[in-house]
């Protein structure tokens, strides 16, 4: 009994530790904050840097934080611990960060569907909240994928078939995320009525093309890529410009004569008000880290995307235009 | 297949294997043990753990965590009629009445052996069955998985007890409660009062936590502040023969173990309903079809062997589409499939061809954790009911602290801890109104899924809902809900008639 206690207080006590090491990064800030504020970037990073993952553990923007985390760790010399915090497709963490105090010892990684959070109206605020830092992540790995019975080839196939039968198309998205973006602004450009439904995330929108319950499936690349090796899905195009290294065999879309390209920017931003100085090195510290070969092997294994440095005005500039798109035609992210 | 198993086996019977499934089932009784912390957490905890280490080795931690996990569940429930998980919620209904009758030392050996029987013949059915399996559960679409969830939901009338207006009352309150947040299909803010924290809705575990293991520790303080001193309950100890239940007490259960690991496994290969609802669902189910339904909730094995029975079985059925089809069954198993894509092995279709491996270091996982586990936890039955001897004044207030942990932990959030105090609250006012809680278990998890997917199925019918009705799996069910409420409402009429 006594044995069962205390191992059962053992295990608790680490898991304690583990869980309030949230707090120690909030009570260790407002030692910095008194700080002068040049004095705050020569000492940065003090002890520890918390990322905080606007996802719970698992998922791909989870993956991408833990892998960069642990790079950054040597890279900067300093203990970095990643804290998820889901909830309101990651709004919640957004606005706790924002709301952290800016001495560089929190930050946020997230991606694009900040900005959609806007339009769809979860909450009313982007990026102007936050001082995005730099993007470490370009997911330009979007492919539209079809099952390998299906008579689909090409993008003209998937356009006659949609054309033939209209609303009838089964396109697997959801409401307010990036391939429902991209379904809308293809039936606009193309002139075809898809059926948008909603079949769950990426592993069930596998499960779906898999047994025939929808016609075709966007997605990047590594969330497909078991079903494309076992031969249960073809793939009809990438949505790009030029053909990715990684699976150098797909044709892409500007090849079938569709411009019609998506990409994804994960990135990583610091509560508004903090030392432009210590964005700036931790943006050259996120760039050491992309182009370290373990790290680029990691996230190639793994989701079959190459790493890519995005910089912090190149960051604000895509931030903007792509918030301008979504806002322009708010119909296209809401449906 | 004895190929696999030998190349497998080159895995899992290593020193070292051992002794992470060692580590992996004791740490994962004790995380299921605690009510607050669950299989869940102990996973996410030890998820970045396995980042460093070999895959195999990793995946084999992992499995034995969740193994651990979801069968240390019921000494709690048993004992102080606290949840230790969701899972083992069906377990408090007749196995604290056994440990009141001062049997409770046989109430754990019982669902201890049948948490053994679960997870082991769902292995075996997740061992041979698997491709086919989890070909047939890709075919439940949305028109199917509505279909189930509505018959789901008939279950509320058996799990209403006496009155089924409060029955009802209760499942349509876990139904509202559920609906809080941003709605699953359009992200449209319902019942958010403008709150940014109402916004993330209230989170599974913290809810089922509040509900049944909180409320219950406010009942004892309650009474112990009546009666001016705590309750004591002495077990005897030393007179524990085996695992305190006979052979033919075993064998009366056969049918009832049976039909409660086919639930369960049959629900955990279903991705999205889980242990949670699948050990309500199996102890409903068997009360449906016993010969002695009034003696369900007085303290009778039966109820623990149904609910103990399927949420392990659930293990091996949650399995099932992630190992053929790399498809997640519950939040344990995304975090299993996370595990494995951290490590760079994709799961999906090639998993049985290109990671013999892994999949059978988990098969083999998964027979040599059961019976690690059964050998464990019979060296730990005494020291288990020794907990009955500490003071309850000591002993509620360590559980209440827990709980306030653990539901701080599930999302790193305050708001998950303000749930807890609520539903601890709600609780215990649905007690002093003789509302039972069990139906609101099936309102709150399975009332969204039904949602979700009558949507989802409307935007492929495009808004025409007799398409529901084309589908022969559905209507299977549909038919299957039909006779369900037929049977509750003559069995509630009966009941009146009697009465007058």
């Amino acid at each position: 009994m006594k044995k069962f206690l205390s191992m059962s207080m053992a295990i608790v006590m680490a898991a304690l530790m583990l869980a309030g090491c949230g707090s120690t990064a909030g009570s260790s800030s407002a030692e910095g904050s008194s700080a002068a504020a040049s004095g705050e970037s020569q000492s940065w990073p003090t002890s520890q840097l918390e990322i905080v993952v606007p996802y719970a553990a698992g998922g791909d923007t989870d993956f991408y934080a833990r892998t960069f985390g642990k790079y950054l760790q040597s890279e900067l010399g300093v203990n970095v611990i990643i804290t998820n915090e889901p909830g309101a497709n990651g709004s919640v963490a957004h606005e706790d960060v924002a709301n952290s105090t800016p001495d560089g010892s929190r930050c946020l990684f997230f991606h694009d569907s900040m900005l959609t959070n806007k339009v769809t109206g979860v909450v009313d605020f982007a990026y102007e909240t936050l001082e995005p830092c730099a993007a470490v992540v370009d997911d330009n790995t979007y492919i539209m994928a079809v099952n390998a019975k299906s008579d689909y080839y090409t993008l003209d196939d998937v356009v006659k078939a949609a054309q033939a039968k209209p609303g009838q198309f089964l396109y697997a998205s959801q409401v307010g995320g990036y391939s429902y973006y991209l379904g809308r602004v293809f039936e606009e450009d193309y002139g075809v009525d898809f059926n948008i439904v909603d079949v769950g995330g990426g592993t069930d929108r596998n499960a779906a093309l898999l047994a025939g319950k929808i016609d075709c499936n966007v997605n990047p690349y590594g969330v497909m890529k078991s079903y494309i090796d076992s031969g249960d899905f073809r793939v009809v195009c990438t949505l790009s410009e030029e053909r990715n290294d990684l699976f150098p065999d797909v044709e892409t879309s500007k090849e079938q004569g569709y411009e019609w390209y998506g990409s994804r920017y994960y990135f990583l931003s610091f509560p508004k008000g903090t030392d432009s100085q210590i964005v700036s090195m931790m943006a050259d510290a996120l760039k050491t880290c992309t182009e370290n070969p373990d790290c680029v092997k990691d996230c190639v294994d793994a989701y079959c995307v190459q790493p890519t440095f995005v910089g912090t005005s190149d960051l604000m500039t895509h931030l903007e235009t792509a918030l301008a798109d979504f806002e322009k035609n708010p119909e296209l992210v809401t449906g | 297949m004895l190929e696999s198993f030998a190349i497998g086996a080159q895995i899992v019977f290593q020193p070292l294997s051992i002794i992470l499934i060692i580590i992996g089932i004791v740490v994962g009784i004790i995380f299921g043990a605690i009510p607050g912390l669950s299989a869940t957490m102990a996973l996410a905890l030890f998820l970045p753990i396995t980042y460093s280490m070999d895959t195999a080795q990793g995946i084999v931690l992992l499995v034995a965590l969740y193994i651990g996990g979801i069968s240390g569940g019921l000494i709690s429930a048993i004992l102080t009629r606290i949840p230790g998980t969701p899972s083992s919620v069906a377990t408090c209904f007749d196995g604290y009445p056994l440990t009141l009758k001062g049997e409770g030392a046989k109430a754990l050996g019982v669902g201890i052996v049948f948490s053994f029987i679960g997870t082991l013949i769902s292995t075996l059915v997740l061992i041979f069955l698997s491709p086919a399996l989890a070909r047939i559960a890709i075919k439940f679409g949305a028109y199917e998985y509505f279909a189930v969830a509505l018959f789901s939901l008939t279950m509320m009338a058996s799990l209403s007890g006496k009155s089924l207006v409060k029955g009802l009352m209760s499942g349509l309150f876990g139904c509202m409660l559920a609906t809080v947040g941003l709605d699953q299909i359009g992200s449209i803010q319902r019942f958010t009062f403008g709150s940014a924290t109402l916004k993330m809705g209230f989170s599974t575990l913290p809810v089922l936590v509040g509900l049944f293991a909180v409320s219950e520790i406010i009942n004892r303080a309650e009474s112990a502040a009546a009666e001016q001193k705590a309750e004591i309950l002495n077990v005897d100890i030393r007179h524990i023969k085996g695992f305190g239940f006979s052979m033919q007490e075993f064998w009366s259960q056969k049918w009832n173990a049976l039909r409660s690991c086919l639930i369960g496994t049959a629900i955990g290969i279903l991705p999205g309903i889980g242990g949670g609802a699948a050990n309500v669902i199996a102890y409903s189910v068997s009360k449906d079809q016993s010969k002695y339904p009034e003696k369900y909730g007085t303290g009778i094995i039966d109820g623990v062997v149904a609910s103990e029975t399927s949420n392990n079985a659930a293990i091996g059925g949650a399995l099932v589409p992630l190992l053929a089809l790399g498809i997640p069954g519950d939040t344990v198993t995304a975090m299993l499939l996370a595990g494995l894509t951290l490590h760079g092995v994709a799961a999906g279709p090639l998993m049985f061809t290109q990671n013999v491996d892994i999949v059978y270091s988990v098969f083999l996982t998964m027979l040599v954790g059961s019976v690690l586990m059964l050998i464990l936890e019979f060296g730990g039955l005494r020291g288990f009911a020794a907990i009955l001897n500490v003071p309850k004044q000591y002993l509620l207030p360590a559980v209440f602290l827990f709980c306030i942990i653990g539901a701080y932990g599930t999302r790193n959030n305050l708001f998950d801890v303000w749930t807890v105090v609520l539903l601890g609250a709600i609780g215990f006012l649905f007690n002093k109104f003789d509302i039972p809680a069990p139906p609101f278990i099936l309102g709150f998890l399975i009332g969204p899924l039904a949602e979700m997917n009558l949507r989802r199925g409307l935007m492929m019918a495009q808004g025409n809902f007799l398409e529901f009705f084309t589908q022969p799996i559905a209507n299977v069910f549909f038919v299957m809900t039909l006779i369900s409420v037929i049977i509750a409402v003559r069995k509630q009429i009966k009941t009146l008639w009697t009465e007058q």
